[in-house]
């Protein structure tokens, strides 16, 4: 019995073999031409090139995360490479796709390759977004992206731009979403004072304890304890680009 | 009694691969019809790119033809092209006649560098960044077709699918694109 089964199992050995070998040689063959890296966990901002501060990565990740609660479907993502790939148009497509950016395909890539002599910018918008960010209004705002860059710097003009592109999808509810972004763009603006109004509650503190035993801290606590922070990761939404945009280099 | 449960097992096994047949039949023609139609899919977005294009040619041609009366031959090139287009049938024909609008456009870009007075005009640019977008989609939705086409071939060549296709009459009807000669390269930069 034993040895009648020897050979049926090296048989069925090799038609998996086969089989393996017929499935997975295509998706060899065919597979992804570029390597497309993993995004951030906060998914907004992406700085592989090394542009920005942090202080702007964390801006950016708060607007994108902003932006995203208040449409409930649109992502702005911002990608920066330390050099620009064989075709730049290429990446930014596969990256948008793979990546999955914008709920019911309403999300927008803003991607800067560093050159060594030069630096590439793509806007590529998702189908969901194509009417309100056409390829001229994408490129005005990247004519605008290198204007910024040559005066003011690209930190700056990274920044402008992001916001530039929230701006044109959300029309004037933009304001909105910057007032709820607010809080932390302050402190990351005026660590200064952040640091006196921290000093003072903490004095606030302290007299709670000494006069009222803590009753209004353990209040505070608790309410805060309630509502729940914010923060954490975010990844796409799903969508989908048939590569609407533009790109300028400079 | 022995004689017919023979029978009966020989019925039974008959039966049951008759069923695995039909189940195998089925299965395989709805995954080809799928595919097929996914194909389909993919053809058609890119015509709409295809078509897209075509409509700006005029305009291009209008705000060049201001300053550069004399390329004619070019034009004339550029209205034959798009004429083609809109009499072809066959997919053949469509992807030929997108091949010389392809090429009539990119002689005419070639052309324009000779005209500075051309590359500053405003409406100029404008044209140039809406066809640079359209090619963009074009060369997105042409590499979803032909992976799609790929796949779709892939599966009515390869054994056993390919009985069942040959059947059924699921034909190979769609030609690759290829990408436009010179479109793939990178532009060049000089620093002069």
């Amino acid at each position: 019995m034993e040895k009648g089964c020897f050979p049926k199992k090296r048989v069925c050995k090799f038609v998996s073999f086969l089989f393996c070998c017929i499935f997975l040689l295509p998706t060899l063959v065919f597979g992804q031409s570029y390597k497309i890296p993993q995004p951030t966990f906060e998914f907004y901002a992406n700085d592989f090139a090394d542009l920005l501060s942090s202080t702007t990565i964390d801006q950016i990740n708060y607007l994108g995360k902003d932006t995203y609660e208040y449409t409930g479907e649109t992502q702005v993502v911002f990608v920066s490479l330390p050099e620009i790939p064989a075709s730049f148009e290429e990446y930014s497509n596969e990256l948008f796709n793979k990546w999955k950016i914008g709920k019911n395909d309403k999300g927008i890539l803003f991607l800067v390759a560093q050159g060594e002599q030069e630096m590439a910018a793509r806007i590529e918008v998702g189908y969901g977004h194509e009417g309100e960010l056409t390829d001229l209004e994408s490129d005005f705002l990247l004519q605008n992206f290198f204007k910024v860059r040559s005066e003011e710097g690209i930190e700056k003009a990274v920044f402008n731009t992001y916001t530039d592109i929230i701006r044109k999808i959300t029309d004037e509810n933009y304001a909105i979403i910057q007032k709820e972004s607010g809080l932390e763009s302050f402190i990351a603006r005026h660590p200064l004072a952040v640091l006196l109004i921290a000093i003072l509650i903490v004095i606030l503190f302290i007299l709670d304890f000494i006069f009222f035993g803590g009753y209004f801290t353990y209040l505070i606590l608790r309410i805060l304890g309630s509502g729940g922070g914010r923060g954490g990761g975010s990844s796409g939404g799903g969508g989908r680009s048939g590569g609407g945009g533009a790109s300028r280099r400079g | 009694m022995n004689k017919n449960s023979n029978s009966n097992k020989f019925i039974f096994a008959f039966l049951a691969i008759i069923v695995v047949l039909a189940f195998f039949v089925i299965t395989t023609q709805r995954g080809l019809v799928d595919q097929r139609e996914a194909v389909e899919a993919s053809w058609s977005d890119i015509e709409i790119q295809y078509q897209r294009r075509a409509d700006l040619i005029p305009n291009i041609v209008a705000t060049v033809k201001e300053q550069a009366n004399r390329e004619q031959e070019i034009f004339t090139a550029l209205a034959d092209a798009r004429s083609k287009l809109s009499g072809a049938t066959t997919r053949e024909e469509v992807i030929a006649a997108n091949q010389e609008v392809s090429s009539g456009l990119s002689r005419l870009l070639a052309v324009v560098e000779n005209y500075p007075e051309l590359k500053q005009n405003e409406a100029f640019e404008q044209l140039r960044v809406q066809l640079e977008g359209t090619e963009n989609r074009i060369a997105v939705a042409r590499k979803n077709y032909n992976d799609a086409a790929r796949s779709y071939k892939r599966k009515i060549k390869v054994f056993p699918t390919n009985m069942i296709a040959g059947m059924l009459g699921f034909t190979d009807e769609f030609p690759y694109i290829q990408a436009d000669p010179g479109s793939e390269k990178a532009p060049e930069v000089s620093f002069d």
